[in-house]
């Protein structure tokens, strides 16, 4: 698995596999939310008995607001499980069958032939375009299906390259989970909206090495076919033309769906639909690049790995999960909001309490016990600050400590409160 | 309601590559565009003279593509009539004129004679590698009750005519079906918009 391989390159410190994959899971994901929100994390670290309940949550459940600067520990062996090992039942590489199938752990050599093939013949022009015979695609996909029967393609005559291209397409097309896999899609989405060169790399990076090493693998010969075919004059096929073609194959998901069936009619999913083609356009451009290894995850590990040889045990290592904007419900938002008034009002009355004795300190106490009458009371009833007292202890306290220490109390004068 | 009811709604279909985009550009624009880009889906509307009377035509250009097939499946079902393409140069395209009959003629639940449907065999001006014999695809034209034409976009050969065939059997089968209404439809908007032709959506 070439997680593991990975951590221990990485990390190249003895610990129990399974934990170096969470760590280094969880470490992927909060570089990833450095660069952009990931609209699906509970999902992500969800266990996946649990995916149906945790997709409904995010609807409109409250919960979700825990996302923000949260430290995540380690309670989640299962999401290391599901996101690094394939979701089907694809561990047995040697079923005949490919198509329709589960991606093999192995890649089966019938299909290695395949892009073989084809990797000769990228000058074709309008390859990937032109789509052959139906019926000569059927017979291929058919013999594909055989057991051992492998096309001995370059001594065959029977079968073009548009009908050997458009079996690779239909391949990709009938994976029961897309290419990219289902739940890194939106993850996806958002990563093509990022305009910064860098940061789209690097977030693109990061998220194809959750994926399960045989997508990984396969996805890396396929973008380096398209990448020579684009770079190839004769095939007229460039980059955003081919990702025309397989953007809603690799990228398949229900809002892809939408989109491809609304794109007229509806603009937004059009331009959605725009923004994959680029985006996938862009990922054949960049395929040899995509699958490095960007420096802050070799940094981030390497740190982790310096605190777990400090002697620091692994769950007290927190990784953190940025996130700049977090989903509530209106009843939540509303909470939120008049608790965060409530404290800000707090603070406000606190520095008029602090202000040295005068009438401009009583003058704006008096003005915000008008404005806000029932904060005064809740302050003088609910409060166990002890700043925040019956007014005249307050103020006894504040003008012995002024004269004990001969400062002026924090106060500024300058940021005038009442005009905020 | 008179725009509705004199909007005349053709589909372009056809294998990938075959000139759907081409032909349909060549119409609008007079001008032969050789763009190798696939097309989504494009849509246009546009006035077109018919037998001394504009018509407002609206075009959809669909994708050639089986990964735009969902797209494709849609307008099938919306559409009126149908100006099935395929190029005279690539056999593999003329193989799929008859799976895609059939997909209209099922979408449509219409058949021919009623069914506007045209077979078109585009680049004729690449006659020197042509695949496609015009008797055969003649023959096979009148084996399924429909008309063939062989067009050229890149010479501005029977395009519109292609698609003056189709308004011909859109406006006779409306004009069959609400006779009195639609002459006076007719006059009505060619006051209003004189044989300009507009662009939806689709490239600059």
């Amino acid at each position: 698995m070439h997680m593991f391989i990975l951590i221990f390159k990485l990390i190249s410190v003895k610990m129990d596999t399974l934990k170096g994959t969470e760590s280094l899971f969880m470490i992927i994901l909060s570089l990833i939310s450095q660069i952009i929100d990931i609209p699906n994390y509970s999902e992500l670290v969800g266990s996946p008995d649990k995916k149906k309940s945790s997709a409904s949550d995010e609807q409109g459940s409250p919960d979700n607001s825990s996302l923000v600067r949260r430290n995540v520990f380690f309670d989640i062996t299962s999401a290391a499980k599901t996101l690094f090992q394939s979701s089907g039942d694809a561990s047995t590489g040697d079923s005949e069958i490919i198509f329709g199938r589960p991606l093999p752990k192995d890649m089966p050599t019938k299909l290695k032939k395949l892009l073989i093939f084809l990797k000769q013949n990228v000058h074709l022009e309008g390859i990937f375009r032109k789509c052959g015979s139906n019926k000569r695609i059927k017979d291929i996909k058919k013999l594909l299906d055989s057991h051992g029967n492998v096309i001995d393609w370059s001594e065959q005559e029977e079968f073009t390259v548009h009908d050997a291209a458009s079996v690779l397409k239909q391949y990709v097309a009938e994976l029961p989970e897309p290419l990219l896999c289902d739940k890194h899609i939106p993850i996806h989405i958002e990563i093509a909206k990022l305009v910064d060169e860098g940061r789209k790399l690097k977030c693109l990076q990061l998220v194809l090495l959750l994926l399960p090493e045989e997508n990984r693998m396969f996805l890396k010969m396929l973008l380096m076919l398209l990448s020579e075919v684009a770079l190839n004059p004769h095939s007229l096929m460039d980059s955003h033309n081919l990702g025309l073609l397989f953007a809603p194959h690799i990228l398949k998901s229900n809002q892809m769906e939408t989109a491809t069936n609304l794109c007229l009619g509806n603009s937004t999913m059009s331009d959605q639909l725009d923004d994959l083609v680029t985006y996938t356009a862009y990922m054949i451009d960049n395929s040899e690049r995509l699958f490095q290894i960007p420096r802050d995850l070799e940094q981030a590990a390497g740190k982790y790995k310096a605190r777990l040889e400090r002697g620091e045990s692994f769950e007290d290592i927190p990784v953190e999960i940025a996130s700049s904007c977090v989903r509530m419900s209106g009843d939540l938002h509303k909470d939120v909001v008049t608790s965060q008034t409530k404290q800000h009002l707090i603070e406000l009355y606190k520095m008029f309490q602090a202000m040295p004795e005068g009438k401009e300190k009583a003058s704006r106490i008096k003005k915000f016990e008008k404005e806000y009458p029932h904060y005064i009371m809740e302050l003088n009833n609910v409060s166990h600050s002890p700043m925040i007292r019956t007014k005249s202890t307050r103020r006894n306290i504040s003008n012995s400590i002024s004269k004990l220490l001969h400062i002026p109390l924090p106060w500024r004068p300058t940021q005038s409160p009442s005009q905020e | 309601m008179t725009t509705n009811s004199s909007k005349y709604n053709i589909t372009v279909i056809g294998a990938p590559g075959v000139g759907k985009s081409a032909i349909t550009l060549r119409l609008l624009y007079q001008e032969f565009v050789d763009d190798y880009e696939p097309t989504k889906l494009d849509s246009y509307q546009t006035m077109m003279d018919y037998q001394g009377q504009d018509v407002d035509v609206q075009i959809t250009d669909t994708a050639g593509q089986e990964d735009y097939a969902s797209v494709r499946d849609t307008f099938l079902r919306s559409g009126e009539g149908f100006l099935c393409v395929f190029s005279l140069t690539d056999s593999d395209s003329y193989s799929h004129i008859e799976e895609l009959y059939n997909q209209v003629k099922l979408a449509k639940s219409m058949e021919p004679p009623q069914l506007p449907f045209l077979i078109v065999g585009n680049k004729s001006d690449l006659e020197s590698s042509r695949q496609t014999k015009t008797e055969d695809a003649q023959r096979f034209a009148e084996s399924l009750g429909v008309k063939y034409m062989e067009t050229s976009a890149k010479n501005n050969e029977n395009v519109t005519e292609a698609f003056q065939f189709l308004i011909g059997m859109l406006v006779e089968s409306r004009s069959a079906e609400t006779a009195p209404i639609e002459s006076n439809t007719g006059k009505k908007k060619k006051k209003k918009n004189g044989g300009i032709k507009r662009f939806l959506c689709g490239l600059a």
